[in-house]
């Protein structure tokens, strides 16, 4: 028996920050096979690419902040950042700006800011900005998938190799007065418009974030409180002038929509942690996404939506305090 | 102490006086030979030794002629009477003296009886033993205790883990009825940690929270754990003091795990012997269980009062610790919190001594269940920072009133010397004779006074509000500035 007693609480639950990491990128598992059946395997080159170049920017920046470089390699944060950012980026982008996009992510969005739990942005969203805002010729332009895979044969353009996200022809379209933008917007779900891509896209992240709140990875809070406001807004916007917005059936399954309420606004670390304030956070994203699409210069804004909100959780924690019992 | 070393004691002899606080008499549990008081290992979390009654069991059952009152014959202020000569105390594991929480009765505000069989930790299962042994007993005493609170509503509370108690209290009470109109009523709560705490039993249980800073009796509650129950059935009806209790000996280093009955004093070792000895060496023998036990500095240790378990879990599982990792935020403790608080904010307030804001998210409401740090992924120790947060202001604060009273001190002591010397000069110019001189004189003392009452009004000005801002300013707190009170002395 040791002289120097230990204190309570003695027993310790088996909880761990990997457990909660490699659950997350278990999660990412539907969406990656997805990328998969629709573009081929080449995704896995840019995947693996993302995920060694964030091991190696850990390694390499813990080294030179001489903290202990294997426990935090091992607890998966890393790597959860560098696949989510991957996933974000086109399946054409070069390789060289998965590198650049992943590498600001990990040293200046994460451990200039202090490292796991200490950083103010959600570290993939603002390495994901760098490269869209420094490259968007790189970025904007998603490539065909093929759709004979997918059993949509009638929309099979031959000649085109990439196309613009569904996102990208309400945009211009809207700009335009394109009725075809409008035929879109009417028919979202597996319609003749090739968005029917985005959708499947959008069900395997919403399948992902399922098993996430299954395992009790994430709460329900932030997903539901995101969905809602951003259906909401998007539904009253489309009964108000059904001519110019989309209604909120395409917004909910199109862009990052459904990625972003499960895997991008549910980091923890640059999340508000209040349970009101969560809700109030997610909310307040659900509300920009929208904002940002119908009247901003980007057509999706879920990126930009996340770090706007991330600066205003500290002042969310603040004043939504919870009642302590007996209060 | 109304014993002399030397002396023989008998079964249930009282030992010691019951102090006007909270101190409960103690009784000797076996005859023998009341040998010395010693300094011993006590059951503390400190872990120090402090004085204890040294007693040689002689083997007989000698006892004290017990001298029971009876249900029948009594009254409330005569219940609390032998409550108290009893020495019982709460014996979930608070030790809060019952005979003070039973003067709740006295008001004639309460509604509802609780007795609480939720064990109050994982592991534990003495309540729930004895409810299986002694649910006759249980069930009649909490019908004539209900009966003499004046109660509308009693509840026997325990867990939906102990289905053969469950049983027995259902056939106790189909046969003993209830008084109508009033209910008593089983309730199966869901096992879960921290349930078995007063005030989470409560909730719990009736829906209502006993407000901040109040008690239970507030909301016209009185809970009562169910071996304090039956200690004070037995006080009513035997006439027999608390001699002993059960206790839970578990842990997977323990030959035999089981509940025992076990005589108040007896040293942990011996209880652990009783049960087939450890199988492995431990880290800790810890008392109580193990979310909020405590490890003991020593087998020599007694079973005390409050000793609801004894866990001597091996080496590996107890201490086994993983790497602790930044906090994520994840609000895992938040929604495990009894309490209803913040526990990832307070862990950052603790570390970075934000005691203010530490406050604000109400540290002190914290009953340190563990259920944070359980459940932390990160694996951080989350009671321990707040523990070392709540110590650091309470002296913190005990430093600022210290130094206020020391300015008290101060300026009354200069208030003194200036009457001291004011009166001095009057009794010299009345020597004198001088009546003019005495008014040009006495003025500008008069003046001074003035300047003096001043500036103490200034001072306890500031005083009120550093302490109303209940978390002083940093380096106030830590280095109580007493430029003010030189401003005073000048």
């Amino acid at each position: 028996m040791s002289s120097a007693a230990h204190s309570s609480p003695h027993l310790r639950g088996n909880a761990s920050v990997a457990r909660v990491m490699f659950t997350v990128v278990l999660a990412l598992v539907p969406v990656i096979g997805v990328y998969i059946w629709l573009w081929g395997s080449a995704v896995l080159v840019q995947l693996a690419l993302a995920a060694l170049t964030a091991l190696a920017a850990e390694a390499g920046i813990l080294t030179i902040r001489k903290l202990p470089v294997r426990v935090s390699l091992q607890d998966g944060s890393a790597l959860v950042t560098g696949l989510l950012l991957a996933l974000c980026l086109p399946p054409t982008a070069p390789l060289w700006v998965v590198v650049i996009g992943v590498f600001f992510a990990i040293v200046v969005a994460k451990h200039l800011y202090g490292g796991l739990g200490y950083n103010l942005f959600n570290p993939a969203m603002a390495g994901y900005l760098v490269v869209l805002i420094a490259f968007p010729g790189e970025l904007t332009l998603w490539p065909t998938p093929d759709l004979h895979l997918v059993g949509a044969e009638s929309v099979t353009v031959a000649d085109s190799i990439t196309m613009a996200t569904p996102l990208d022809t309400l945009r211009s379209g809207r700009l335009q007065g394109n009725p075809a933008a409008q035929a879109m917007a009417a028919s979202p779900l597996f319609g003749v418009f090739p968005n029917g891509v985005t959708a499947i896209l959008a069900l395997a992240w919403g399948a992902g974030g399922l098993l996430l709140l299954a395992t009790g990875t994430i709460h329900w809070r932030i997903p539901v409180a995101l969905l809602l406001a951003l259906g909401l807004f998007a539904g009253f916007f489309g009964w108000l002038n059904p001519v110019d917005h989309a209604g909120w059936l395409f917004h909910l399954f199109s862009g990052g929509a459904m990625a972003g309420a499960f895997f991008i606004a549910t980091d923890p670390v640059s999340a508000a942690t209040t349970p009101r304030g969560q809700i109030i956070y997610a909310a307040g994203i659900g509300l920009l996404i929208y904002l940002i699409r119908a009247w901003g210069g980007y057509p999706d804004g879920v990126a930009f939506a996340v770090l706007l909100m991330n600066i205003c959780a500290p002042l969310i924690d603040y004043f939504t305090i919870p009642k302590a019992y007996g209060e | 102490m109304r014993v002399e070393p030397g002396q023989r004691v008998l079964r249930g002899q009282p030992l010691t006086e019951s102090s006007p606080g909270s101190v409960a008499v103690w009784h000797a549990p076996v005859a023998g030979s009341f040998v010395e008081v010693a300094e011993h290992p006590t059951a503390h979390p400190s872990g120090l030794w402090g004085p204890a009654l040294v007693i040689e069991p002689d083997g007989s059952e000698d006892a004290v002629d017990f001298d029971p009152v009876g249900w029948a014959e009594l009254s409330l202020p005569r219940l609390l009477e032998v409550v108290e000569s009893a020495g019982i105390v709460g014996l979930g594991g608070g030790g809060f003296p019952a005979w003070i929480k039973l003067r709740a009765g006295q008001t004639g505000s309460l509604t509802t009886l609780i007795i609480n069989g939720v064990e109050c930790e994982p592991g534990i299962s003495c309540d729930d033993m004895l409810m299986r042994e002694q649910a006759d007993q249980v069930v009649a005493a909490t019908e004539k205790l209900a009966t003499l609170l004046k109660v509308k509503n009693a509840y026997i509370a325990l867990e939906d883990d102990c289905p053969e108690a469950s049983a027995a209290l259902a056939s106790s009470i189909a046969g003993v009825g209830c008084q109508p109109p009033r209910i008593l009523e089983l309730v199966s709560l869901p096992t879960q940690y921290p349930s078995g705490s007063e005030k989470q039993l409560i909730e719990n249980l009736l829906g209502k929270q006993v407000p901040k800073g109040g008690l239970p009796a507030d909301i016209g509650v009185l809970c009562l754990n169910v071996a304090t129950l039956c200690a004070l059935d037995d006080a009513v009806v035997h006439g027999l003091p608390l001699m002993s209790r059960i206790v839970t000996v578990t842990g997977d280093a323990v030959a035999r795990p089981q509940n025992r009955r076990v005589l108040l004093g007896t040293p942990v070792d011996d209880l652990l012997k009783s049960c087939g000895g450890l199988t492995s060496a431990v880290d800790d023998l810890v008392m109580g269980g193990p979310m909020m036990g405590f490890a003991l500095s020593s087998p020599q240790t007694p079973v005390v009062k409050i000793s609801n378990c004894l866990l001597a879990q091996a080496a590996p599982v107890l201490s086994k610790r993983k790497p602790v990792m930044p906090c994520i935020r994840c609000g895992d403790c938040v929604d495990v919190c009894p309490a209803g608080l913040l526990p990832q904010q307070l862990y950052w307030f603790a570390k970075s001594g934000e005691h203010d804001k530490a406050e604000r998210h109400n540290l002190f409401d914290c009953i340190e269940c563990g259920a944070c740090a359980y459940v932390c992924p990160s694996q951080l120790p989350l009671v321990h920072y707040y523990r070392a947060a709540k110590s650091e202001i309470r002296s913190n604060q005990a430093a600022l009133e210290k130094s206020d009273a020391a300015r008290e001190r101060m300026l009354a002591r200069d208030d003194r010397l200036l009457r001291r010397e004011q009166a001095a000069a009057q009794r010299r110019l009345l020597k004198r004779g001088g009546r003019q001189a005495t008014t040009v004189k006495v003025k500008p003392a008069a003046s001074a006074e003035v300047e003096a009452a001043v500036a103490r009004a200034k001072l306890l000005q500031h005083a009120a509000q550093t302490s109303s801002d209940k978390a002083p300013a940093e380096p106030n707190s830590q280095n109580p500035d007493n430029s003010s009170t030189k401003e005073a002395g000048d």
